[in-house]
């Protein structure tokens, strides 16, 4: 099947079919297409009797079968025989073949074939119906079934006129509802939901940071000047979150009934310590809730200390007194900005 | 007996009966190799193949009758390039 037989198996076959030696064989074959090359080249025709007639012609070279070998070669077929088609069925199987082949070729078929059939089908259909199933089902059987389903739909008179006169318009009318169903199928973009969710989260986790961080720092001032007074000392150990859970309640109704006194307490210096780990942003982050405020800390002390960088672990500060809610003084955080930059230009920080 | 037959049987020294039941068995065997689907390859002068036709619609232009016409097998022939380049044969 679809092999190609070479020139010795013809000549071993035709030395076996008429009893001769293959390299006789082999030589008539050749000899007999040579003299029928030359015919060609002589008289432009060369026939051989029981295989065919060559032809050169202007369209190249033509091959007509011999008859018998013709009718043998296609006896498979012979129990068929033309038909006589009337014009409509001619068309019509000509519509079908370009059908089934544009269907082989591409896979969008239904369009094809929308365009090739007549509004037969889709008027005498329901606009809702009639558009999808007709062009699939064409070349299946089971459209033949569909159409008669239809029908018996058509006594609806109120319908009838519209679809007659202005077909196009009913396809064109059952367009809207796979239009809604892709309307349906877009997505919102779900990751960017997600990701503008995840910034929003990390910005309110940050303002709510820095919001706590100030309020704790605001809280604990009060204490921290409380303290003082009731211990008259001048050390650290008052910063100790225990003490100040203790006075803050009376503490913070203290200075409220007696504002002269809490204007008095709070006037009273607190020290702290620097420590290998704790610097002046890290006393500055506790006292005041920003570590930018290291400045008035330095800016207080800068008498006993030399550069900011070279303060030794041990030496005590004095934590300046800057008001209520240091951290939320805008005023503040400009003169912080100052000093930092002037300090910044005078110790090459 | 065909010339072409009586010039191929002198050129390849054998006598007339003898091309003559070779050229009658050159036919069966394009007979039986057509009806297998399988090609006959020529050297140097080309190639005899099978093609299944399909069934058409055939007019014909003096009275406009339309015939269908059923499938089939027919035997075409290629030429080779050499014998088409012998013969001034266009493509």
């Amino acid at each position: 099947m679809n092999s190609t037989i070479t020139l010795p198996e013809i000549a071993e076959a035709l030395a076996s079919t008429a009893g001769v030696d293959s390299d006789k064989a082999t030589r008539f074959v050749v000899q007999l297409f040579s003299a029928v090359e030359a015919w060609l080249a002589a008289s432009r025709k060369a026939n051989i009797p029981g295989i065919g007639t060559f032809s050169a012609t202007e369209d190249g070279l033509v091959f007509v079968p011999d008859t018998s070998l013709a009718s043998a070669i296609n006896a498979p077929f012979a129990i068929f025989a033309p038909v006589e088609l009337s014009a409509e069925d001619a068309r019509r199987f000509e519509v079908e073949e370009d059908t089934v082949a544009e269907a082989a070729v591409h896979t969008e078929a239904p369009r094809e074939i929308r365009e090739v059939l007549p509004p037969v089908y889709v008027p005498e259909e329901e606009p809702a119906t009639s558009t999808e199933p007709a062009p699939v089902s064409i070349s299946e059987p089971a459209n033949e079934e569909s159409i008669p389903e239809v029908e018996p739909q058509q006594p609806d008179a109120a319908q009838q006129p519209q679809i007659t006169e202005n077909p196009e318009n009913d396809t064109v009318a059952t367009l809207p509802e796979p239009q809604i169903i892709y309307v349906a199928r877009r997505n919102p973009w779900p990751w960017v939901v997600a990701l503008i969710a995840l910034v929003a989260g990390f910005a309110g986790g940050y303002c709510l940071g820095n919001y706590s961080s100030a309020a704790t720092a605001a809280a604990t001032e009060p204490v921290e000047a409380k303290e003082l007074p009731a211990t008259t000392s001048t050390d650290s150990v008052p910063y100790a979150a225990e003490a100040a859970s203790q006075v803050v309640a009376q503490d913070t109704v203290a200075v409220q009934e007696s504002p002269a006194v809490a204007a008095e307490v709070k006037k009273e210096p607190v020290y702290d310590t620097v420590g290998t780990s704790r610097y002046l942003t890290t006393i500055a982050r506790d006292h005041y809730g920003r570590k930018d405020y290291w400045v008035f800390i330095y800016e207080t002390n800068a008498a006993r200390l030399k550069s900011p960088n070279l303060i030794s672990p041990g030496t005590r500060v004095e934590i300046p007194y800057l008001g209520e809610h240091p951290a939320l003084n805008p005023d503040l955080r400009a003169r912080a900005r100052k000093l930092a930059a002037e300090y910044a230009e005078r110790y090459n920080l | 007996m065909d010339q072409i037959l009586q010039q191929a049987a002198a050129a390849a020294g054998c006598d007339a009966a003898q091309a003559q039941s070779m050229a009658d068995a050159l036919a069966a065997i394009l007979r039986e190799k057509a009806a297998q689907m399988d090609s006959v390859a020529i050297p140097g002068f080309g190639t005899f193949v099978p093609e299944k036709v399909k069934e058409h619609v055939e007019t014909d232009a003096d009275t406009g009758r339309h015939m269908l016409m059923p499938p089939g097998l027919v035997l075409k022939f290629n030429p080779g390039s050499m014998l088409r380049k012998r013969l001034s044969l266009n493509e």
